[in-house]
């Protein structure tokens, strides 16, 4: 019983912890967030970034992801391809 | 295992389900951005914003800096349901204006200009059912399936798509304008002078690399043609007059554009190929009243050759000889009635510079076509360029493309040629970052028989003996390109 307790209070700290990876340093280690705004526990994709990891993960094909998955994944690579071309003037108003 | 131990096992997998699953129902706030920096050296355009060139005699040669800036927010609660809101801020040419407010202005010395610009705010959300059913709400961007030979801009409107398998519809309808409220129409009602425009879109994939498509656009302008009539009416009748539509003196444009057309994509071994062809008929109320036909199309390919690529494009859109008397011929592209930089289509296609608007323009204006109407002379237009990466971070092209009008009017001067010009144009580049560009582009366009004789001294405003033709234009620029 003890045991188990041990088990459940552990696994939930893991798992509550893990999305603040990033934010915190141990003793020795330096801050990259701060250093080089690099390993950010709110850091987010650049644009193209987004597109390039989308189109990696579509080539994983069926090996990896369902159909209805693949599917996802390619509305929002065509959405990603979108919001770039609505960035760069090609798409929308352009003055 | 007791029933004790199994009750509390299945609780530490709910908790840590429950614990792991939070960050998944997170609101998403995602940013995005560009930012587009421009040294011009040029003796056509002149950072005036105006769509069509001006090509003159002893041109004197123009610089300036100019910048564009934009951000988009997207607030997403789900992958079914988001608020996408994109900005824009320009600088026509640093040194251009501070303290004041307007828009593409704020680079003089102090900034502090009001000069923020929305250019989308719009809904996206979709509806839980079997199929499910996009729609974007609100200001957007939209663009034709024809390359934008009709209309590319944001337009507020409702926008409803879905995919049926192979099939994928969209059904949109715009409001382009609305006078009510505007200087002049006071006493307009809303929803009564609009120009309102409805599209119609299908898309079905025969196979995985052929793609065929149809649709119907309709542009219905109700309008008025002449604002200071209008005006005058309710001067003189205010007391009588409660809206347009009571108004015996109001007069209004009834112009209706019908459009079809059909469209294709398909790849070819190493070649991906796409174009599309349109008809409009109807009636126009102004310039002169009388029926529409006229048409455009293009054609456009890419095929993979040596360490590059290879495009090539053509475009054309029908021109009217009398765009002032009887029946149109002259494409019709859609035109905003708020600004003096009119044309609200594009077409990218091509790669040019000079001839036509670039990809990378932000308010330099100055384009010999300054809209696919081309002030109802319409364009024939052709292009073949190769696109190259010499490494993984220095990369350039080459293009070289000719255009004429399709009929030459009133509005071609002198003209007895419909030969406008040949562009060439070249650009190199550097990735410095995954995100940051550096590029040089260098464009010059050798002049037509079109100005032979038809074109004025910058200077002096005389008109150019008959033999001669003035002198060709170049672009030049140095550019910074960011975008995240």
């Amino acid at each position: 019983m003890g045991k188990l307790s041990v088990m459940i209070i552990s696994a939930l700290w893991l798992a509550t912890t893990v999305p603040a990876y990033g934010a915190d340093t141990t003793k020795d280690q330096k801050d990259e967030c701060l250093l080089a705004s690099k390993n950010c526990a709110s850091q987010v994709d650049s644009i193209q970034k987004k597109i390039k990891k989308l189109n990696a993960e579509i080539k994983k094909g069926n090996r990896v992801y369902s159909p209805e998955e693949l599917k996802r994944l390619q509305t929002k690579l065509a959405e990603a391809n979108d919001m770039l071309d609505t960035l760069l003037g090609l798409k929308g108003g352009s003055q | 295992m007791s029933l004790k131990k199994k009750m509390l096992a299945v609780a530490a997998v709910g908790a840590l389900t429950a614990a792991t699953a939070v960050p998944a129902m997170a609101f998403e706030n995602e940013f995005h951005g560009m930012y587009r920096f421009k040294g011009v050296m040029s003796n056509v355009q002149n950072a005036s914003g105006a769509h069509f060139a001006t090509i003159s005699d002893d041109p004197q040669t123009k610089t300036f800096l100019e910048q564009r800036a934009r951000l988009l927010y997207s607030a997403k609660a789900s992958d079914d349901l988001k608020l996408v809101t994109h900005f824009e801020l320009d600088y026509s040419k640093f040194g251009d204006n501070s303290y004041n407010v307007g828009r593409n202005n704020g680079g003089a010395l102090g900034a502090d200009e009001v000069n923020l610009e929305t250019k989308s705010v719009y809904l996206d959300f979709n509806l839980p059912t079997a199929t499910k059913i996009n729609f974007k709400v609100g200001m957007q961007p939209w663009v034709d399936s024809y390359g934008g030979l009709v209309v590319n801009a944001d337009m507020a409107g409702v926008l409803a798509s879905a995919k049926y398998g192979d099939l994928a519809n969209s059904i949109g309808f715009f409001r382009f304008d609305d006078d009510a409220g505007r200087k002049g129409f006071e006493k307009a009602l809303s929803g009564k002078n609009t120009r309102d425009f409805l599209a119609l879109d299908s898309k079905y994939n025969v196979t995985k690399d052929f793609r065929v498509g149809a649709t119907y656009y309709l542009l219905n302008d109700d309008l008025n043609a002449d604002n200071a009539a209008l005006a005058g009416a309710f001067t003189t009748d205010a007391a009588t007059t409660a809206s347009t539509g009571t108004n015996s003196g109001r007069v209004a444009n009834s112009s209706i554009t019908h459009m079809v057309g059909v469209n294709a994509q398909a790849k070819v071994g190493i070649a991906t190929i796409d174009g599309g062809l349109i008809y409009q008929f109807g009636t126009l109320d102004t310039p002169v009243k009388g029926h529409l036909s006229a048409f455009g199309g293009y054609v456009g390919s890419k095929v993979a050759a040596g360490p590059g690529t290879v495009n090539f494009v053509a475009a054309y859109t029908s021109g009217d000889s009398t765009p002032g008397a009887g029946n149109s011929n002259a494409f019709q592209s859609v035109q905003n009635t708020t600004s003096s930089g009119v044309s609200e289509n594009t077409f990218y296609g091509a790669n040019l510079h000079i001839l036509l608007r670039s990809k990378y323009e932000i308010n330099s204006g100055g384009y010999i076509v300054g809209s696919s109407n081309n002030k109802n002379q319409g364009m024939t237009v052709g292009a073949l360029g190769y696109d190259m990466k010499f490494t993984d971070k220095l990369y350039g092209n080459a293009n070289i493309g000719a255009g004429a009008v399709a009929k030459t009017n009133g509005n071609s001067g002198s003209a007895d040629s419909k030969y406008l010009g040949t562009e060439i144009n070249a650009e190199v580049g550097y990735k410095l970052t995954d995100n940051l560009n550096v590029s040089v582009v260098g464009a010059f366009m050798k002049l037509g028989n079109y100005y032979k004789g038809n074109a004025k001294n910058a200077n002096t405003g005389a008109a150019i003996a008959a033999g001669d033709k003035p002198n060709d234009p170049f672009y030049s620029t140095v550019m910074l390109n960011y975008v995240f």
